[in-house]
C-alpha cells in the first residue's frame, strides 16, 4: 500500500463546515453578473442613439439571458446551490443591466455576511423546527449504529454447520475467522474443513490449519502448564474440569504433535480423576494401576448399581455434597464414562429432593 | 503459421514502464507475455514454467510485461532466451505523481464514480471498458498520475465511499481505494507493447492489462492459469491481519453489510471476471480448476486443460526398489510448511511401529525456511526418528529413485506437482494428500479412455495416520507397488509429456493468431496497437 500522506482534504475531513451552502456564493456569481450587464450597456446605448433597432437590443438580451442560464444551471449540475443564481437571473431578465448590477451587490454582500447567516440559519432551524440532520449527527449515528452487531442480521449458525452445509463464500469466510481469532473451540469445524469435497475449502483449511499451528502450540503449552499447576496442590473442581474437556478436545486434532497429543491426554485424566478423589468416588483404574483416560463407552444393564468397597454410600456423600459440588461430580463422572454411576447420582439427587420437599 | 519465422530483433536490457518512445521502435512480438510478481525475478514454479514455454517455442518471439509492486533492486534469475525481444516493468504501488489541480465538473466525478463502483462490485468485460472509457475521458485533461493524487481523484473516493459502504471507516476505505485502484490505474496507463497475441499468465492485475489489451487492440488473449489467482488472493485476504473489519458483526457470517475486506475480495474477482470475459482462450492445468474459473463467470466453451509435462526419457533407466531393499518412502520437495514435512515426520514416526527397518528420505532444498527446518529436525529428534529420517538436501532425484519403494507427497497446497509425474515416468507408486490435481494423476480423470487404473493412495491433509496406513499397505505388497508404478508411467507417458504440452501451447497461438498474424478476440473494440 502506498505510504500514508496527509492531505488538506483528509486533515479537515472531520471539521464539519459551520457555513450554510445555500448561501455560500462565490464572487464569481457576482462578476457573471456584472459582467453580463457590461455586455447590454453598449447595446442600449446604441440603440439609445438610434443605431440599433429595439429588435437588435432584445436580440442581444436575450442571447446574454441564454448564457446566463447556461451558467445557472452549470451552478446546479456541480451540486451548488442555484437559488441566487436563479433570483439572479429573473432580476436581469425583468431590469436588464440595472437587475444584474442590483444583483451582483445583493451577491457581495451574502458572501461577505457569513456569521448572520449562521445565526439566521439557527433561527430559521428553530422557527421550522427542522428535521433535516446535521452531517455530523449522521455520521456520529452512522458509527454508532451501524459498525455494532446487527440486529437485523439472520440468526448465527455454528461454524462446524457452516462448513458442512453453507455456501462456498460462507465457508470461507467461517474459515477466514477462525484464522484471525483463532480459539481451540473452532477445531471442531476446521476438521471438518480439512475433509471437505471441496477443493477451495480444503485448500483454504489446509492454510489455516498450517497459520494457526503455532498459536495453537502456545495454547497448548499454556492448557498443560495450567493443568500441571492445578494437580501440584491449586486444584479447582469446575475449572478442572472444563480445562480436561478442552484438552481432551484439542488432543483429538491431528495438528497436535504426538507428544503433545499424549501429555494432554493423561493430565486430561489426571484432572478428571483427581477430581473424583476429592469427592470421594472411588477410580476404575486399569491392571498397572494407571487411571481409565477414556471414556468406557456405553454400560450394560448389569453394570447399574453402587461402588464397591468400604466406600460411604452414595446417599452419604451427596449429603455432604453442595449443589455445586455435587454438579462437578455428575460431569466427572460422566466424562469419564462412568454411566451407572452418573445415572445412580441423578437418581439420588433427586430423591433428595423429593425428600427435601 | 502466423508466429514468425525468423526473430526480429532482440532487447536484453528491462526496461521500466516510462520507456514509451524506445518501445514504439522495437520489432512486434508474436506472443507478449503478462506475469505479476515472477518472471524473472523469482526461481522456479511459474517462472520455471514461463522459461519452458520460451525454449518449448523456439518459432515465436516474445515480449514481457512484468507486473511487480514497487521499485527496488532485481536480480534476474533467469537469461533471456533469444527469442525474448523485450521485457517491460509495470510497477503498481509506485503510481501516482505531483497533484494536477483540476477540479472537474461533478458530472464527471459522478460517471468515474457510478462506472468504479459498478465495475468492483459486478465485474465483467463490458464494465471494465466503460471505465477505461471514463479514464480515457479524465485523462484527456492531465495524465493519470497526476489526477490520481488531484482534488479529482479525492472527489471520485468520496462518491464511491457513500455508494459502497457509508457506514465503513471512510479512513480504511481511503487507504483500500488507493491500494486498489492505483493498480488499476497503473494498468490503464501503461503502453501496451505491441504484439499479434496477449497471453496473461493470471487474473488479478496482469489479467486486467491483458483485457485491456484485447479490448484496446483487438488481438486475441489467452490467460493460463496455474493455480487459481481470485483464490489465493481471497484466502490471503480473509486471513489477513492487516485488512481492518470496521463493521461489528461478531461471528455472523449471513451479515451482508459491505465492509473493507469485501471490497478487497470484489475487487479480485473483479478483475478475474473482466479477465475471464476477454479471453479467447483459457486454460488451466487439471479439471478441478475449472469449476472455480466457471465460478467467476469464465465461458465454459473458451475453458481449456493444458497438463504441463516432463522429460520422461530421464527416467527411463529407473528401477524401482525391489521386496529385499530396506523399505523406503521418500518426500521430495523443498522443506517449507506448505510441505508440510511435519506431519510426513509424524507419518514416518506411526509407520515405525509396523515397519522398524523403515527410512524415510526428504530430498529437497533446506535454505527456503531455516527456522521451519530446524523444527523438522527437532521432531525428529523428539520422536526418536534419528536412524529413520534423514535429510538429504538439494540432490539429482534420479540418483536416489531405484532405491525408493514408495513417494509420498503430504503437501497443504498444490497446482500440478511435477515430482508426481517424475516419480510415475520412474515406474514409483505414490502417496499424495488430495491437494491440486493429486487425484488426477494418479487416478485419472473421468473421461481417460481406456482406463489406467490407479496409480498410487490419495489421502486427507494433516492425517498422518492415513498417510501411514496407505504406506504400510504399499510396502507390504509388492504386487500393487508395481501395478500401480506402471500405470502411473503409462499415464504420464499418454498425458504428461513435456512434448505434448509444447505442441498444445504452439497449436494454440497457431489457431489464434491465424495465417495472417492478426485474429479478433470475442471482446474487441477494435483499433490497433
Amino acid at each position: 500500500m502506498t505510504a500514508h500522506q496527509s492531505t488538506p482534504e483528509l486533515e479537515n475531513a472531520a471539521v464539519p463546515s459551520i457555513k450554510n451552502p445555500a448561501y455560500a456564493l462565490s464572487v464569481r456569481d457576482s462578476l457573471v453578473a456584472i459582467v453580463a450587464s457590461g455586455f447590454e450597456l453598449p447595446f442600449i446605448y446604441a440603440q439609445l442613439s438610434g443605431r440599433l433597432p429595439l429588435v437588435g437590443l432584445l436580440f442581444c438580451h436575450a442571447l446574454a439571458l441564454v448564457v446566463l442560464s447556461f451558467y445557472v444551471g452549470s451552478r446546479a449540475a456541480t451540486g451548488g446551490n442555484s437559488v441566487l443564481p436563479t433570483m439572479l437571473w429573473l432580476a436581469f431578465a425583468a431590469l436588464g443591466p440595472i437587475g444584474g448590477l442590483v444583483g451582483a451587490v445583493f451577491c457581495l454582500a451574502v458572501r461577505f455576511s457569513g456569521e448572520s447567516d449562521i445565526l439566521l440559519d439557527e433561527w430559521y432551524a428553530r422557527i421550522s423546527r427542522s428535521t433535516e440532520m446535521e452531517a455530523t449527527d449522521v455520521l456520529s449515528e452512522r458509527v454508532a449504529v451501524d459498525r455494532v452487531i446487527g440486529v437485523d442480521a439472520p440468526p448465527t449458525r455454528s461454524f462446524a454447520d457452516v462448513i458442512e452445509t453453507g455456501s462456498i463464500e460462507e465457508r470461507q469466510a467461517a474459515l477466514g475467522h477462525i484464522a484471525r481469532h483463532f480459539h481451540s473451540d473452532y477445531l471442531g469445524a476446521l476438521a471438518l474443513a480439512l475433509k471437505s469435497r471441496e477443493p477451495v475449502i480444503r485448500v483454504q483449511a489446509a492454510a489455516v490449519a498450517a497459520r494457526i499451528k503455532t498459536p495453537l502450540s502456545i495454547e497448548l503449552g499454556g492448557l498443560l502448564a495450567k493443568a500441571e499447576h492445578m494437580l501440584a496442590g491449586h486444584y479447582e473442581p469446575a475449572a478442572a474440569l472444563g480445562l480436561s474437556h478442552q484438552l481432551r478436545s484439542i488432543s483429538g486434532f491431528s495438528l497436535v504433535d504426538e507428544a503433545a497429543r499424549r501429555s494432554a491426554l493423561r493430565l486430561a485424566a489426571a484432572l478428571n480423576d483427581r477430581g473424583l478423589d476429592i469427592l470421594g468416588v472411588p477410580i476404575d483404574r486399569g491392571e498397572n494401576g494407571a487411571s481409565t483416560s477414556e471414556p468406557r463407552g456405553l454400560p450394560s444393564p448389569l453394570d447399574e448399581g453402587g461402588p464397591s468397597g468400604g466406600q460411604p454410600s452414595l446417599d452419604h456423600r451427596l449429603a455432604a455434597l453442595s449443589d455445586s459440588r455435587a454438579d462437578t461430580l455428575e460431569e466427572s463422572l460422566l466424562v469419564n464414562g462412568r454411566f451407572a454411576e452418573f445415572r445412580q447420582l441423578r437418581r439420588a439427587r433427586s430423591a433428595s429432593r423429593v425428600a427435601a420437599g | 503459421m502466423g508466429i514468425a519465422e525468423t526473430i526480429r530483433g532482440r532487447s536484453s536490457g528491462i526496461r521500466s514502464r516510462r520507456g514509451v518512445d524506445a518501445r514504439s521502435r522495437l520489432p512486434q512480438a508474436d506472443v507478449c507475455l503478462i506475469v505479476e510478481g515472477c518472471y524473472p525475478f523469482v526461481p522456479g514454479g511459474v517462472s520455471a514454467w514461463i522459461d519452458w514455454l520460451f525454449r518449448s517455442e523456439p518459432d515465436a518471439t516474445f515480449s514481457v510485461v512484468t507486473l511487480w509492486p514497487k521499485r527496488g533492486p532485481l536480480q534476474p534469475r533467469y537469461q533471456l532466451p533469444a527469442n525474448v525481444v523485450g521485457l517491460d516493468l509495470l510497477y503498481l504501488q509506485d503510481f501516482g505523481a505531483a497533484p494536477a489541480r483540476h477540479r472537474s465538473a461533478g458530472t464527471q466525478v459522478q460517471r468515474l464514480g457510478d462506472a468504479l463502483v459498478d465495475f468492483l462490485e459486478q465485474g465483467s468485460i463490458e464494465r471494465f471498458h466503460s471505465v477505461t472509457e471514463q479514464l480515457k475521458a479524465v485523462r484527456s485533461t492531465a495524465p493519470l498520475e497526476r489526477l490520481f493524487n488531484s482534488p479529482l481523484a479525492w472527489e471520485v473516493i468520496r462518491h464511491m465511499y457513500e455508494r459502497m459502504m457509508p457506514h465503513g471507516s471512510f479512513l480504511h476505505f481511503f487507504w483500500a481505494w488507493r491500494a486498489l485502484l492505483g493498480g488499476l490505474f497503473a494498468t490503464v496507463e501503461f503502453a501496451l507493447p505491441r504484439a499479434s497475441l496477449y497471453h496473461t499468465i493470471s487474473t488479478g492485475y496482469a489479467g486486467l492489462l491483458a483485457a485491456r489489451a484485447g479490448l484496446e487492440t483487438g488481438r486475441p488473449v489467452v490467460l493460463t492459469e496455474h493455480g487459481i489467482y481470485t483464490n489465493e488472493r481471497r484466502i490471503e485476504i480473509l486471513m489477513a491481519d492487516w485488512v481492518a473489519d470496521t463493521v461489528d458483526k461478531g461471528h455472523n457470517l449471513a451479515d451482508a453489510r459491505f465492509d473493507i475486506r469485501d471490497m478487497w475480495m470484489r475487487a479480485f474477482e473483479a478483475y478475474a471476471r473482466a479477465c475471464y470475459g476477454g479471453c479467447a482462450r483459457i486454460t488451466t492445468l487439471y479439471d478441478d480448476n475449472q469449476r472455480a474459473q466457471r465460478f467467476l463467470g469464465a465461458d465454459p466453451a473458451r475453458l481449456q486443460v493444458i497438463a504441463n509435462g516432463i522429460d520422461v526419457s530421464r527416467f527411463a533407466e529407473v528401477t524401482p526398489a525391489g521386496q529385499g531393499d530396506r523399505p523406503t518412502m521418500a518426500l521430495i520437495g523443498r522443506v517449507v510448511p506448505i510441505k508440510d514435512v511435519k506431519t510426513y515426520i509424524t507419518t514416518a514416526s506411526l509407520l515405525r511401529e509396523r515397519v522398524p527397518e523403515l527410512r524415510a528420505w526428504v530430498l529437497g532444498p533446506l535454505d527456503e525456511d531455516p527456522g521451519y527446518v530446524g523444527e523438522c529436525r527437532a521432531l525428529v529428534d523428539e520422536l526418536g526418528l534419528a536412524g529413520c529420517v534423514e535429510f538429504a538436501g538439494a540432490v539429482n532425484v534420479v540418483d536416489y529413485l531405484s532405491q525408493i519403494h514408495v513417494v509420498v507427497l503430504s503437501s497443504l497446497s498444490e497446482s500440478q506437482p511435477l515430482v508426481v509425474l517424475e516419480a510415475g515416468a520412474a515406474g514409483l507408486p505414490f502417496v499424495a494428500t488430495n491437494v491440486g490435481s493429486c487425484r488426477e494423476i494418479l487416478e485419472g480423470r473421468p473421461d481417460e479412455h481406456p482406463p489406467l487404473g490407479a496409480g498410487g493412495l490419495v489421502t486427507n491433509v494433516v492425517a498422518p495416520a492415513e498417510i501411514a496406513d496407505a504406506v504400510a499397505v504399499l510396502l507390504a505388497d509388492a504386487t500393487m507397488r508395481a501395478r500401480f508404478g506402471q500405470s502411473l508411467k503409462a499415464r504420464v507417458k499418454r498425458y504428461y509429456t513435456s512434448e505434448q504440452a509444447a505442441a498444445a501451447y504452439g497449436k494454440l497461438y497457431r489457431d489464434l493468431i491465424g495465417n495472417s498474424g492478426r485474429a479478433q478476440s470475442p471482446s474487441a473494440a477494435g483499433g490497433e496497437a
